[in-house]
């Protein structure tokens, strides 16, 4: 959403389309944009971000009417909105050949970097923690498997537990890496 | 709405291009709209990243993840992190302890009934015949040993070439990585001779922190050696490691 151009009485009018309750409003409202986000990251949009904002535009563009005469769920309207604009993205990028690619992991230099900041930051949980992490990727497909189902087992948690565990202990490590690195943004798991 | 098993498959499906676009659309809004689900889908792009590094997805799949979520900023961060984290793991994994030739020979005893293990033990014998007459007839080869650490290291400490006289059947060279890589543990060498003549040979790392070649001593006549070493990535591009290695044979 452009925020330069927004009104305060256009805020009003989407938080209240959103949540007539105005601090559920908010809390959706930052919800909604960082999983806009996530799914535009998804397609390999270049700028995600500023493709979140711009399906809130489009959404403001249209305010008076959704207020006035939408009835179902705002979530339903908005992911129809972000729906066209992952098209069009991709149209856009595909017409001009664009299609992004993966970059380069990193040099040399900076793998040792980052190598050497993993391992500070893997200190940072118990040693059960960390053999959890290092057993949890071992094996390769079958083997992968059956060895996650035997540790979810001896910890008394269903598999699913023990993935969003091993995905919790990750953000928190990724966390630590890019502070450690300088880059200091946390990474957000909402 | 709980979440359930399938929820899961949903999610790789979607990032990898294998719903339609109502699917999608249905994909999308729960995403927006459940946090449980929001959350899985964090999860999946995670599991596939690490499933990409792993060479686990097919070509096609791989393609469509690499063009799609890995192009993106999240994507880009997600691949840099887990191939950091690959990297580190498989280095302080503990390898499994290996059945010894003759616990397996016990263990493949261990049968049931009588009449197999009559048969498992007249197997057995013919085995073990087999195998003198084998070892008496031909012999195993034999091995020569030479660790090589990366020119870089060696030319500022000023060291001499590695030298070998060859009177074994295969020259085994362990080739010392210039630090951790964050790369797969498949490698290709490329030998060049003092003629320029070039010879390729894959090679593999044992523990991400030196890559081993067996080369045939029939093919390592006298003279100078240099080495270039390339890790081979899970989308199939190579990446020279710096510097390289150079020996002798005498």
């Amino acid at each position: 959403m452009n925020k330069d151009s927004l009104t305060e009485e256009a805020l009003n009018k989407l938080l209240h389309w959103l949540n007539p309750d105005r601090d559920l409003a908010g809390q959706l409202y930052n919800k909604v944009q960082l999983r806009l986000t996530r799914i535009f990251n998804a397609h390999g949009c270049g700028d995600p971000e500023k493709l979140a904002d711009e399906t809130f535009d489009r959404i403001l563009s249209k305010i008076d009417w959704l207020n006035e005469n939408y009835v179902g769920n705002p979530m339903h309207y908005l992911s129809a909105v972000a729906r066209n604009i992952i098209k069009e993205d991709y149209r856009e990028r595909t017409a001009a050949r664009t299609l992004p690619q993966p970059e380069p992991v990193t040099s040399d230099e900076e793998s040792d970097r980052r190598y050497e900041c993993l391992d500070l930051c893997m200190a940072e949980f118990s040693q059960d923690g960390r053999r959890l992490l290092i057993a949890y990727f071992e094996g390769q497909g079958s083997e992968k498997i059956a060895n996650r189902k035997k540790l979810a087992a001896e910890l008394g948690v269903t598999l699913r537990a023990l993935r969003l565990r091993v995905f919790h202990m990750k953000a928190q490590l990724r966390s630590c890496l890019e502070i450690c690195l300088g880059k200091g943004a946390e990474y957000e798991t909402l | 709405m709980p979440f359930i098993d399938h929820d899961q498959e949903t999610a790789r499906e979607y990032l990898l291009g294998k719903l339609n676009d109502d699917q999608q659309r249905d994909f999308e809004q729960r995403v927006l709209v459940d946090d449980e689900f929001a959350e899985e889908f964090e999860v999946a792009k995670e599991e596939l990243v690490d499933d990409y590094l792993a060479n686990q997805l097919s070509g096609e799949e791989s393609e469509w993840f690499r063009h799609h979520f890995l192009a993106s900023p999240q994507g880009k961060q997600s691949l840099e992190f887990a191939t950091t984290l690959h990297s580190y793991v498989s280095t302080n994994q503990t390898k499994p302890a290996k059945r010894s030739r003759l616990e397996s020979l016990v263990a493949l005893l261990n049968f049931q009934t009588a009449p197999v293990r009559a048969v498992g033990a007249f197997a057995l014998v013919l085995i073990v015949v087999g195998v003198l007459w084998f070892s008496l007839s031909s012999g195993p080869p034999s091995y020569a040993t030479l660790t090589l650490t990366n020119t870089a290291a060696t030319r500022s400490a000023g060291a001499a070439t590695p030298s070998i006289r060859l009177e074994k059947d295969i020259l085994r060279l362990t080739l010392m990585l210039p630090g951790p890589l964050l790369v797969g543990p498949h490698y290709t060498a490329e030998i060049k001779n003092a003629r320029g003549e070039v010879k390729m040979m894959e090679g593999v790392s044992p523990d991400g922190q030196s890559v081993i070649l067996e080369i045939p001593a029939s093919e390592l006549p006298s003279g100078q050696y240099a080495i270039a070493l390339y890790s081979k990535s899970a989308d199939g591009s190579s990446h020279r490691i710096r510097d390289g290695y150079q020996f002798a044979v005498e």
